[in-house]
């Protein structure tokens, strides 16, 4: 079972699909998330990265400015100020 | 009798420069009420998934904020927040909030308390500028448009009122008074009270932000317990502020767009009016020519007579 990715800046949606693989950095240190991933919400770093492995196709690597994730059901939602893919 | 004539051309020319203006007018308007709405529904999955993070802390732990209130909480002075448009020719969009406020003002002194007031709009700083009554921070230009920046700077400054003690000029609670847009037709004046976030409402809030859209809420009980990095006051912490700054952000994007339907509906019925003046002009036109032709037969008539006699 595969991830459903959210991408999301204050404006409008940034990224939305499938993925095998979401690594963010929070301020103690960096958060993988794999499907079955317990329900959890982390602030990121003020200006860190991310990187998401869709199912298909390339990796995607992007930096966020005041970030925020959600975990649960195997949604995830990354809310930030700043977002570009 | 053909100067009159002249003065009805010159009025039916003028009525109908008129009208174009009032219809290009309401073109703009009607192309930028839907970008405005696009925005809106653009910014509508950052606010939920704000919004479910802050639910989701309030119905799992007992939480301690400065930004989230208790109901018996002392109120001894007011912010009010007036979002009004930089420009006029909207119809009665900007009168009608400011006489909301009004009511409002009146209602709060009436309890006893000091009323702050943060205006938005070159239209509500005209307002009280005229009539020299103080207010705390004005806001313009681009109402029509509004920006996220816009909406952090207001936070910024409210959100600094907010924590100032009482005794150093603080506020105790936040009003928004804005016209929501609830459909083409019809747009509601609104007093929305934002701080402090009432906990029982959090819940609710979403709802709020996003009408008509229900946040999943059967996903949400199946997953009741959440883990919080670093903890749950901290995200918290920084999870209001943000909330708030998107809270205002959907308010401006409502006014914006009401705003603009208002102006849209305004310059309709007043390109409507030109049409009405024109075609009243051109039958008093007419009568004026036939008037003059009338006479001038008359007068021939009466001359050939005379010469004929």
């Amino acid at each position: 079972m595969a991830l459903q990715v959210e991408v999301v800046s204050r404006e409008h949606k940034v990224w939305e699909g499938e993925a095998k693989y979401v690594r963010a950095r929070t301020a103690d240190g960096d958060i993988g998330v794999l499907p079955g991933h317990i329900p959890t919400m982390a602030l990121l770093a003020e200006d860190g990265e991310l990187l998401i492995e869709p199912v298909s196709g390339e990796k995607i690597v992007t930096r966020l400015q005041e970030g925020f994730l959600t975990v649960s059901n195997d949604r995830v939602t990354i809310a930030a100020k700043h977002a570009q893919v | 009798m053909g100067a009159q004539i002249r003065v009805y051309r010159q009025k039916i020319a003028s009525t109908s420069s008129m009208k174009k203006i009032f219809k290009a007018m309401e073109m703009i308007a009607t192309s930028r009420i839907n970008k405005a709405r696009k925005s809106a529904d653009a910014a509508s999955p950052y606010a939920v998934a704000l919004t479910k993070a802050v639910s989701a802390i309030a119905t799992q732990h007992s939480i301690q904020h400065p930004l989230i209130g208790q109901k018996d909480a002392q109120h001894r002075r007011s912010a009010i927040l007036v979002m009004t448009s930089d420009r006029g020719l909207a119809g009665s969009y900007s009168s009608s909030i400011l006489k909301k406020t009004e009511g409002l003002i009146e209602k709060l002194k009436g309890e006893g308390r000091e009323v702050q007031l943060y205006l938005v709009g070159r239209k509500a700083k005209s307002y009280f500028d005229f009539r020299e009554r103080p207010y705390e921070r004005a806001w313009e230009g681009n109402t029509d448009s509004p920006n996220v920046e816009m909406a952090v700077e207001m936070r910024d400054a409210l959100l600094e009122a907010f924590t100032r003690p009482y005794e150093e000029g603080g506020v105790d609670d936040l009003h928004v008074v804005y016209t929501e847009f609830v459909s083409m037709v019809t747009q509601e004046t609104t007093i929305l009270r934002m701080l402090p976030i009432a906990v029982a409402d959090a819940r609710n809030i979403g709802e709020e932000i996003v009408p008509g859209e229900r946040l999943e809420d059967e996903q949400f009980k199946q997953n009741a317990v959440f883990e919080f990095e670093p903890s749950p006051q901290e995200v918290l912490d920084a999870l209001l502020p943000r909330y708030i700054a998107s809270r205002l952000y959907a308010c401006l994007l409502e006014a914006a767009a009401s705003e603009l339907a208002s102006r849209q509906r305004a310059m309709k019925s007043a390109g409507d009016n030109a049409d009405e003046l024109i075609k009243k002009y051109t039958r008093l036109m007419n009568n004026a020519r036939q008037a003059a032709i009338t006479q001038e037969l008359s007068e021939i008539v009466g001359g050939a007579d005379a010469l004929a006699s």
